[in-house]
């Protein structure tokens, strides 16, 4: 190579220097968020707007009698009471935002108001709504409705409502939603081979989202007719079900998503939608509902509570011959994404490992509790918690190292996980995140106190990126070149906060060498935005990224091939940097990009494109004994801990935290950075504070003061290891990180207190009090 | 009444006069902190707020005749600035650094903290070990009340409706310089206490000479513990003492079960806080 | 319903209006316009409502309207009229320190009055200084990362409003 070349290529490569992916460039919407400019759901106002209230339930188990809202109705300034009776569709089924109809087990019933002569189902279930000239007179209607309960015993708890002759919580005759089974080997065989076998049974809380910003929205009725309901959610394909709701046609319910102030799955059913766009339908005004934190705390969804009995069995060498797990997963009051939780805890219930006797059941039972659905981790949370548990004390028995029996049984590329039989094609970055993880916490830290013990864990863990197969998800991306070289990006994409709209522009930049500041991004409106699917199951930057990638590099060939020509020279000698069409290693040639664009509108050539890309499709596994794909791919993860533990008052503190990740591609390494910061944070919550109690359906903790999330002051800092494989199926070999980073965290830390004091937490949240109690256990006989 | 209403008077006599007319129909704030969640919770109807806010002669800390005296409406992070109270009663400033958070201690006032008589009020406790006298105000004059009197229950006090809080004052003896607090909380902060424990001591010759010892959220009221104080009077310090006076405290407290903990973890943990801050005092 | 009139200074500017007697300085604002100003619990639990008040960080949901009456407010609007404001800001965007942004506002507030008085914290202060501050996406590493980072080097410049 001679030297003029050599040099010409570290011009090109300072040059590439301005390209932004793999850059931490600030997002387009961080600077109206610290001005204080950017309008989420409840900032918003219209003229002559009405306040809306829900009235709802006292009782977590209940025969709704009657409704009488006549009270109510008359009070000064209340301008509509509906119930069950005024919806045109009161009862129809859950669709979670895909076209797909997925058969039996996996749609649920979505009621939206209780019914009279039907069963009220959890405490706070809706049950009538208000529209008044201000909040103080809905508020005070709602009081004045006067609803009439037969109280019914109910059912609270999963293993009792499996029972035979257990109390009915729905119409149907069994508490049961649906089970999945998934064997593989022989498990009687490989638990006969095993030197060790041990049982445990964990019990996992429901938790709360506590997103910052409440469910929020308004609706109102545009010039023609059409419901507009602008509402913080994850999924504006919700128009369709609204209309639904509605029995209008789908074309005429419109949603526009503000950007989310905080999501994590809790916005991802519908919330306020069906009620507002009932009483904007009936007022002709637009109405504004936001919920308080008690009702938020009451009323939406919450992560599954499991039950989860493991039984494992071991050779003296650490090879795991055998693992067998029942889930119980208590659903709470309805269905909704109930039976996709359980087939994802299903898949994940052997962790990364290659375990040849495999038998998993689970069973997703109805309760009278709040109903649980989605929320970060999605029931492969759940079973990390159990399978990263119960290896460790497989480690601790036979005298392991955690991160030996890791290595021993942990996955490589090309394997597949030992439940479903998934090959595995990308790169599995296993044990090597976990040694980075572990080595990445450093010299222990020494205790200076004889109470504080201090402790160490580890734990690793997959989990998918994409939605299940089976459900033909798709995501559709447009971008245009404008004639001044600005670019515009369309997508139905939410923005839950974690750069999603930032990254499709990001990506758009990148392909057509345009500085980010000449890109404009118009998101999320379902009418106006090509859909780009649900903002759930860590599938953004995979699907809409690979989407607007597709857009992107349709419109940079176009301008290419019309570059080459005006240049002269192959199309693959060009290369879009810096608003210039260059030709690779001989930087004298080069066109500007407004040039290049003025020679394609004079001939004609449209510089936009609308592509859609599409995920992987596999047929709906068999789901008594689940086989085969179910997910695009997978994230491989670790996280460790170091914890120190106060031996007197049981307080646990988190030292260190490592997380550890291929992530594929950092396309925006900040962004990356602050999922895997921010995951690790609130699995301490997970871990250690987070319990939403219910006693006998009716919750105990309805304010942030009672819900403890982790403070500044009780979240140490996050050291976080990106491995960028390149092997992800998203765009520039991207993965998802979105959920995984909240994965491995719990199970690290409930190791890393058995390190310290040797007790073993198996029912969260690891309190001072459940510490203390093992740890003293004579003082508490007494 | 069936609408709230306000007033910002901009003397102490004209609260008095307010609360001499309207009695209970007055509700008097100074930081809001506990009063307006109330007013969402609908706990106070509508009433006449009466904002003492803005009454300098409220808002003071200042030593006089050998005492020290706090005005009533004195921020928690007023008491966190002040010299006085960082030298001179360490218990005092220790709780006041572990209250609610910041934002909240820019705000909520000594008391406001003490009329509304939480068990697990932060500044109830190191007061009571300070032996803290109230005086209490009211169109027909004046009257003391010793702090460990004054809670009469979970949320009530010997407050009479037509009375105010003036000012909290105790001894400035050398004594208050020896004293420890400890709060046990689910979290680092805004964390309403498990328990909380203040300890003053003072030890003559390897013997307790003068010992007291208050808890929150333990009990119905932040409680002084006499017993214990009694049994520790004149003792020799060793192991022993230690074990015995932490089972008078265990004895002592009469805590519930809650959300955030029981009523053994408590017992359990109050001989612990006990065991912590005796030790931190004898060292 | 009646109000009461009350006259303050909101980001430098003079605002009369009417609040009525039980309402919070967070509705109020609200419903004056600042919808800068959150609402995340109205218990005094998040943080998100942090505004200064006469040079002090609080949290307006439980502070009465009235109690605004011939103060001084400043808001996430009013951060970019001061030098220490804008750093701020600034700093934030530079470190990636917002994600879902609502607790932003709120978070900025509680930074700016105590750096306003405490120059030279260390994490450890400023962990402490925020705690009131509830952020639930980001784990908070970037924001302490932020206000560190501007704390290094604090200062005024003329035209700066003096709140």
């Amino acid at each position: 190579m001679t030297w003029q070349r050599r040099i010409i290529e570290w011009k090109v490569i300072l040059m590439s220097e301005f390209k932004v992916i793999g850059k931490a460039i600030p997002r387009h919407d961080a600077w109206a968020k610290v001005k204080g400019e950017l309008k989420y759901a409840d900032d918003f106002s219209l003229p002559e707007m009405l306040y809306a209230k829900v009235c709802r339930s006292k009782y977590p188990a209940a025969k709704l009698i009657s409704v009488d809202i006549s009270k109510a109705k008359s009070l000064k300034g209340v301008k509509a009471v509906l119930t069950a009776r005024d919806v045109p569709r009161n009862e129809t089924v859950t669709k979670f935002g895909q076209s797909t109809d997925v058969r039996g087990g996996f749609e649920g019933l979505y009621r939206v108001l209780a019914e009279e002569g039907k069963k009220i189902r959890f405490t706070g279930e809706p049950i009538a709504l208000v529209a008044a000239e201000t909040e103080e007179i809905a508020e005070k209607a709602c009081s004045l409705i006067e609803v009439e309960y037969e109280l019914l015993p109910g059912v609270f708890d999963p293993e009792e409502a499996m029972k035979p002759g257990a109390y009915l919580v729905g119409e149907k005759n069994s508490n049961l939603i649906n089970e999945f089974g998934c064997s593989n080997g022989d498990i009687e065989k490989g638990f006969a081979e095993s030197d060790l076998i041990i049982e445990d049974r964990f019990e996992i809380p429901f938790i709360d989202h506590a997103y910052l910003e409440p469910e929020a929205g308004i609706a109102w009725l545009d010039d023609y007719g059409t419901i507009n309901i602008r509402v913080s959610t994850q999924v504006i394909e919700h128009f369709r079900d609204v209309a639904d709701v509605l029995n209008l046609p789908y074309n005429k319910v419109r949603y526009i998503g503000t950007m989310i102030g905080g999501g994590f799955g809790g916005k991802e059913d519908i919330t306020v939608e069906s009620f507002l766009a009932l009483l904007a339908l009936k007022t002709k005004k637009p109405v504004r509902l936001v919920y308080t934190r008690e009702e938020s705390l009451m009323a939406h969804s919450k992560k599954h509570a499991f039950i989860e009995k493991y039984k494992i069995g071991a050779k003296k060498n650490g090879e795991i011959m055998a693992l067998e797990a029942h889930y119980i997963g208590n659903a709470g009051a309805y269905t909704y994404l109930s039976p996709w939780v359980g087939l994802y805890a299903t898949v994940s219930a052997a962790g990364p490992y290659k375990i040849p006797n495999v038998k998993i059941k689970t069973q997703m039972v109805l309760t009278n509790n709040i109903y649980a659905s989605a929320f970060r981790g999605f029931g492969a949370n759940q079973a990390n918690i159990g399978y990263e548990s119960i290896i460790d004390e497989l480690a601790v028995k036979l005298k392991m190292d955690p991160l030996e029996i890791r290595k021993i049984n942990c996955m490589h590329t090309g394997d597949a996980l030992s439940t479903t039989k998934q090959v595995i094609k990308t790169y599995v970055a296993l044990p090597e995140v976990a040694e980075k993880a572990w080595a990445g916490l450093g010299e222990p830290t020494v205790s200076k106190e004889k109470n504080i013990k201090i402790g160490r864990g580890l734990a690793i863990g997959q989990m998918s990126y994409g939605r299940m197969t089976f459900l033909r998800d798709s995501s559709r991306c447009y971008v245009k070149l404008e004639n001044d070289g600005s670019l515009v990006v369309r997508s139905g994409i939410p923005d839950l906060g974690g750069g999603q709209a930032s990254l499709l522009s990001q990506i758009a930049a990148n392909e057509l060498g345009v500085p980010m500041e000449k890109v404009k991004i118009y998101n999320t409106d379902s009418m106006l935005t090509p859909l780009a699917g649900t903002t759930t199951a860590t599938r953004q930057t995979y699907m809409s990224g690979n989407a607007v990638l597709k857009a992107a590099r349709e419109v940079r060939n176009r301008i290419l091939n019309k570059a080459a020509e005006v240049l002269n020279v192959n199309p693959d000698k060009l290369d879009l940097i810096s608003e210039k069409v260059i030709v690779k290693y001989d930087e004298s040639e080069y066109l500007t990009l407004t040039k290049a664009i003025q020679a394609c509108n004079s001939a004609g050539i449209e510089l936009y494109s609308e592509a859609q890309f599409n995920a992987p499709f596999s047929e709906i596994p068999d789901l008594t004994n689940m086989k085969g794909m179910t997910f695009p791919d997978f994230t491989f993860g670790a996280q460790a801990a170091e914890v120190a533990v106060d031996i007197e008052t049981g307080q646990v503190k988190v030292l260190k935290i490592v997380s550890c990740y291929d992530v594929g591609k950092a396309l925006n390494p900040a962004c990356v950075e602050g999922q895997m910061e921010g995951g690790s944070i609130q699995g301490i919550g997970y871990a250690l504070s987070e319990n939403y109690e219910l006693q006998k359906g009716v919750p105990q903790t309805l304010s942030f003061a009672e819900y403890l999330i982790p403070t500044a002051m009780d979240s140490p800092e996050v050291e976080t290891i990106m491995i960028e494989s390149g092997g992800g199926l998203g765009p520039y070999g991207a993965k998802g990180i979105g959920e995984p980073s909240y994965n491995n965290i719990v199970p690290a830390i409930l190791n890393a207190i058995y390190d310290a004091v040797g007790v073993r937490i198996k029912s969260l949240p690891a309190t001072p009090e459940k510490i203390i109690r093992a740890l003293k256990s004579d003082y508490f006989k007494k | 009444m069936n609408q709230f209403r306000y007033i910002f008077p901009k003397t102490k006599e004209e609260i008095l006069k307010i609360l001499e007319q309207e009695k209970s129909e007055a509700c008097i704030v100074a930081g809001c902190s506990n009063v307006l969640p109330y007013i969402k919770d609908k706990i106070i109807p509508p009433k006449l707020l009466l904002d003492i806010s803005g009454i300098e002669e409220l808002n003071y800390i200042k030593k006089n005749e050998g005492n020290l005296c706090i005005g009533a409406t004195t921020t928690i992070s007023d008491l966190i600035s002040s010299k006085i109270i960082r030298e001179e009663c360490s218990v005092l400033y220790q709780a006041a650094e572990d209250f609610a958070d910041p934002t909240v201690r820019n705000r909520a006032t000594i008391g406001g903290n003490l009329t509304d008589a939480s068990p697990a009020a932060d500044m109830a406790i190191p007061l009571l070990v300070l032996d803290a006298v109230l005086e209490v105000e009211s169109m027909n004059g004046k009257r003391e009340i010793y702090l460990k009197d004054f809670f009469l229950g979970p949320r009530k006090t010997a407050l009479r409706d037509d009375e105010m809080i003036t000012s909290i004052k105790f001894k400035n003896d050398p004594i208050n310089k020896q004293g420890y607090f400890i709060k046990l909380g689910l979290r680092q902060s805004m964390a309403i206490s498990v328990a909380t424990i203040a300890l003053i001591l003072e030890l003559e010759k390897n013997k307790v000479k003068d010992v007291r010892i208050a808890m929150g959220s333990i009990a119905p009221i932040p409680l002084r513990l006499f017993k214990t104080e009694e049994f520790l009077k004149s003792k020799e310090i060793n192991d022993e003492l230690l074990e015995k006076a932490i089972n008078k405290v265990r004895e002592e407290v009469n805590p519930i079960s809650d959300i955030r903990a029981s009523q053994e973890y408590r017992r359990y943990v109050s001989g612990v806080l006990f065991k912590r801050t005796f030790e931190k005092l004898t060292n | 319903m009646e109000g009461y009139p009350i006259e303050l200074t909101i980001n430098g500017e003079k605002i009369c209006a009417k609040a009525q007697p039980e309402q919070s300085l967070l509705k109020f604002l609200r419903e004056n316009g600042f919808t800068e100003v959150k609402c995340g619990c109205e218990k005094g639990d998040c943080g998100t409502c942090t505004v200064i008040m006469n040079r002090k960080a609080i949290k307006s949901c439980i502070t009465l309207a009235m109690q605004a009456n011939g103060k001084e407010i400043l808001t996430a609007k009013g951060l970019e009229k001061q030098a220490l404001g804008r750093k701020l800001q600034e700093s934030f965007v530079k470190y990636g320190a917002i994600q879902c942004g609502f607790c932003t506002p709120g978070m900025l507030m509680a930074a700016k009055a105590y750096l306003d008085e405490n120059p030279e914290p260390n994490k450890g202060e400023i962990r402490n200084a925020i705690s009131g501050n509830l952020c639930r996406c980001t784990g908070y590493k970037k924001i302490v990362e932020a206000i560190y980072d501007v704390a290094e080097e604090n200062y005024r410049v003329e035209g700066d409003i003096n709140v």
